[in-house]
């Protein structure tokens, strides 16, 4: 159930509707129900991996917490203890990560061998069931967190399941917290108009995002980039910064549509985006960009590899061979190295996505090894790092550098990413902005026109969010002549600034 | 006075957030008066209010921009009007069938209500609303072996279709089947593909049509084709010598790609039909000779594979590409394209030969 379908807007007008109306002691129970009929309608088969992942991490939860609360105080008794929590902890990451890593990563795997080892194994890919890579590193985020002893596992199943299943975060994230969810999930919740207003609104602007911006860049995305070895220079260069302008308007447009419909219920998900093309580093950058899977990385990867013991010995050696300076920040550079090579490869099973991952890893290590030299490098210059004017060097910088990610991310194949690259050097023309040659990409002068307003009014907006405005709150505050005319003004924009695209449409990481 | 002074939080002129004291006794009397019950049914009747506004806008919008469109006579005349045949199918339905000679031929009323993009999901649904308005006591399907290969695009195709339906089961059905997957543009702005397409002229005109309940086919009349009252669509002659089979853009047949939900449809449909008494038969108009012949074993494997479908479900299948060919003549300068496409006159003549055929077999019902 595509989120842009006119079945999803009338499924969250019953699930809404009803959940208001039943008793509020039920009100949770009514969204396990929907959650589980919204994942049905893809189809019955994937429910069984929901219900797999639901089922073994409630019971390894549970087996956790049994075994903390065992009698036994001696050091053996607690060695037994953590030794078989571990066991537990490591079987149900196994089987999870296994599931996924098996219909995500399987075939990449038997062609790589088949590749190397010149064999012919085969693999018979499978449809990737709904929203896994997301439902699974939200479970196995909360067995971490019951292991740790940060939070109590959940005695209720059905409870768990909901936490697992919670139909509007399904497909696309955020990634959720069971310590931030749980309370909301469970509790009553009284019909507030205010709120009501404010999901729709939230809606309202993703759907604004996705249909005037995202599926009108992405023509040229797609044109360009499925036949890269027909465009050169500035075409090519066109074409990245409509795929920045597509992903970021797909990906947080969904987010916002998921967001809104979660407030329908009362219940306020983590934010997943903060203006990330205001970013002024790559570092600031991924606390800005999927900032449910960067802290996600931070908890679950980045600190436990930090404090792992192989990383203290390496942190040890690496002080004595390159001086405490640079030795206190390899270790760190190399964890995050680790972290991006992961999240490469969760965005996908191809090498483009691990060179994506990992050129982001090297450049954030690069930034806190060369940091001492910057610094050097103001003192000389006399530049002000914390001027308004560096400040806007910097964002342009990080702009630029997260544009040459998108050309991994994005293009057809690694090798098709670095064709695209060379012919964006080797091909330029700026004649190419004004002969007519952007006009042959699949969209004509007004469409430009509107994609340029939109982009226009999301950077507006992303301004004055960043000077900590509160747009809902602000046009809520204005005369209601002025408040609706703005959110007609909105709603209008669909039908007529909307891209019309053939089939059914649908959203780029609703496909992890 | 002390006890009326509140410490509030109100948004300054920047959004920003600050204590402000106020005096509240009048607020506070007001307040007083306003029950709980009362406080809801304000706040319902914003709600209404609203809801109301953006409907009467989403109306509106409808009746301006929504053009008028030869379905719309087509789904009228067909709900209104009792018919003895209905002919469905495709393009090639609509263009080479006129149900006013046919019904010359056979003595009985008929109306053409086919159209390009016409699936057998549309097909069946469309019959599904004449049960329930206008029963028909025939149904003339006619197959082009195309349509059960592609996958009918979503969106504007099914609103040619779903917007004309009067308010009945079958649109209700309809819209569960096919507009509740697409973007619900489609559902709630139904004129958001055609805003940038009609002048403001055409606005008018599909005004004065609603407001008058105006059908009269004068305003479906093109440059190139003109729109009948029968829902026949009679194109005008072209210089054939110009035509070339490579610009044609056409949906070849293969065993292999038939898509299993077309087929379903055209099952359910002469289910429907038979569970309705009404009689079935199935049609293919004739093609071009030179295009039978470029693509040979694609036809010759889609007539095949109709008729051992119809033989199956014991349906009249009448093929005018092969048992039937030599009743029709296959030159190109009949037709306005090389997809089969004929013009106004070898359309009247062929439609004379298959209310012969019609006429001259018995039913097998």
């Amino acid at each position: 159930m595509s989120l842009v379908s006119a079945e999803f807007l009338i499924f969250i007008l019953i699930s809404a509707g009803g959940y208001y109306l039943i008793p509020k002691r039920g009100q949770w129970i009514w969204l396990l129900a929907f959650s589980y009929l919204y994942y049905l309608s893809s189809g019955v088969g994937v429910v069984f991996f929901l219900l797999s992942g639901t089922l073994t991490t409630y019971v390894a939860g549970c087996s956790l917490e049994m075994l903390e609360r065992s009698v036994g105080d001696t050091e053996i008794e607690k060695g037994t203890k953590k030794r078989k929590k571990k066991r537990v902890l490591i079987l149900t990451l196994v089987f999870n990560f296994g599931i996924l890593g098996i219909l995500k990563y399987a075939g990449f795997f038997v062609e790589n061998i088949n590749l190397v080892f010149h064999t012919g194994f085969s693999f018979q890919t499978v449809l990737l069931p709904l929203g896994i890579s997301f439902y699974t590193f939200q479970s196995m985020g909360y067995l971490l967190d019951v292991y740790w002893g940060k939070c109590k596992a959940e005695k209720n199943v059905f409870r768990f399941a909901l936490f697992v299943s919670f139909f509007p975060q399904l497909l696309q994230g955020p990634i959720g917290r069971y310590d931030r969810l749980v309370e909301q999930l469970y509790r009553t919740h009284s019909f507030s108009m205010e709120r009501i207003g404010f999901g729709a609104q939230r809606i309202l602007w993703g759907y604004f995002k996705k249909l005037v911006l995202a599926d009108r860049a992405g023509v040229v995305v797609n044109q360009v980039f499925q036949n890269y070895t027909d465009y050169m220079g500035i075409t090519v260069m066109v074409a990245v910064l409509c795929y920045s302008i597509q992903l970021y308007a797909d990906f947080s447009g969904g987010i916002d549509v998921v967001l809104g419909t979660a407030e329908l219920f009362g219940i306020t998900l983590d934010e997943n985006f903060k203006r990330p093309f205001l970013a002024v580093s790559i570092t600031d950058f991924w606390h800005r960009w999927h900032i449910t899977l960067g802290t996600w990385m931070k908890d679950y990867v980045f600190y436990p590899l930090s404090l792992s013991k192989g990383m203290s010995r390496f942190g040890k050696w690496s002080k004595k061979r390159f001086g405490k300076k640079t030795g206190r920040v390899l270790p760190i550079c190399a964890a995050n190295i680790v972290v991006f090579l992961v999240v490469g490869i969760w965005h996908g099973a191809a090498w483009k996505y691990i060179v994506y991952g990992l050129y982001n890893g090297v450049l954030i290590a690069l930034a806190s090894l060369f940091a001492p030299v910057f610094r050097k490098g103001f003192e000389w210059t006399h530049i002000d790092p914390k001027s308004f004017g560096w400040k806007i060097v910097r964002i342009i910088r990080t702009f630029f550098l997260v544009n040459i990610s998108w050309y991994f991310d994005m293009a057809l194949s690694l090798s098709a990413a670095v064709t695209m690259i060379k012919n964006t050097v080797l091909g330029f023309r700026i004649s190419a902005l004004y002969d007519g040659t952007l006009l042959q990409l699949g969209l004509d002068r007004l469409d430009y026109i509107q994609l340029l307003i939109g982009v226009a009014v999301l950077f507006a907006v992303g301004i004055l969010q960043e000077k900590g405005i509160r747009i809902r709150e602000r046009i809520s505050s204005y005369p209601l002549l002025i408040r609706w005319g703005i959110w007609m003004i909105l709603l209008f924009s669909l039908p007529f600034f909307g891209y019309i695209t053939a089939g059914k449409g649908g959203f780029i990481y609703a496909q992890f | 006075m002390e006890n009326n002074i509140e410490n509030t939080m109100e948004n300054d002129k920047n959004g920003k957030r600050k204590p402000v004291k106020r005096n509240v006794k009048r607020k506070k009397v007001l307040r007083k008066k306003r029950t709980k019950g009362m406080r809801c049914l304000i706040s319902g009747g914003k709600l209404v209010g609203g809801i109301a506004t953006v409907l009467l806008v989403l109306f509106g919008l409808d009746y301006l921009l929504y053009p008028c469109t030869f379905m719309r006579n087509d789904i009228h005349t067909v709900t209104t009007e009792a018919h003895q045949d209905i002919f469905l199918g495709t393009s090639h339905g609509k263009i080479n069938i006129d149900p006013d000679v046919v019904s010359e031929e056979t003595g009985r009323s008929a109306h053409n209500l086919c159209v390009g993009g016409e699936y057998a999901v549309d097909a069946y649904y469309l019959t599904k609303l004449m049960i329930e308005t206008e029963k028909p006591e025939r149904i003339i399907y006619e197959v082009d072996p195309g349509y059960f290969v592609t996958e009918k695009e979503v969106g504007n195709n099914y609103l040619l279709f779903y917007h004309e339906f009067p308010l009945s089961r079958a649109k209700l059905e309809y819209f569960q089947a096919t507009m509740m997957e697409c973007d619900f543009r489609t559902a709630i702005f139904p004129w958001y593909e055609y805003i940038f397409k009609y002048d403001l002229e055409k606005v008018w005109e599909t005004v004065y049509q609603k407001w008058m309940h105006n059908y009269d086919v004068s305003f479906l009349k093109g440059s190139k084709q003109e729109y009948h009252e029968s829902g026949f669509i009679e194109r005008y002659p072209v210089d054939t010598t110009q035509l070339s089979m490579e610009n044609e853009a056409l949906k070849l047949f293969t065993r292999d790609s038939v898509k299993q939900q077309n087929m379903e449809y055209l099952e359910r449909l002469i289910d429907l039909c038979r569970e309705n008494d009404i009689e079935f038969v199935a049609v293919s108009t004739p093609v071009p000779a030179s295009t039978l012949v470029a693509y040979e074993a694609n036809y010759q494997d889609a007539w095949n594979y109709f008729a051992e479908f119809f033989e199956k479900k014991d349906v009249r299948y009448l093929n005018f590409n092969r048992e039937y060919f030599a009743d029709f003549s296959h030159e190109i300068t009949n037709f306005t394209d090389y997809d089969g496409h004929m013009n106004g006159d070898a359309a009247r003549e062929y439609s004379r030969v298959l209310g012969e055929v019609l006429d001259a077999i018995p039913s097998m019902e």
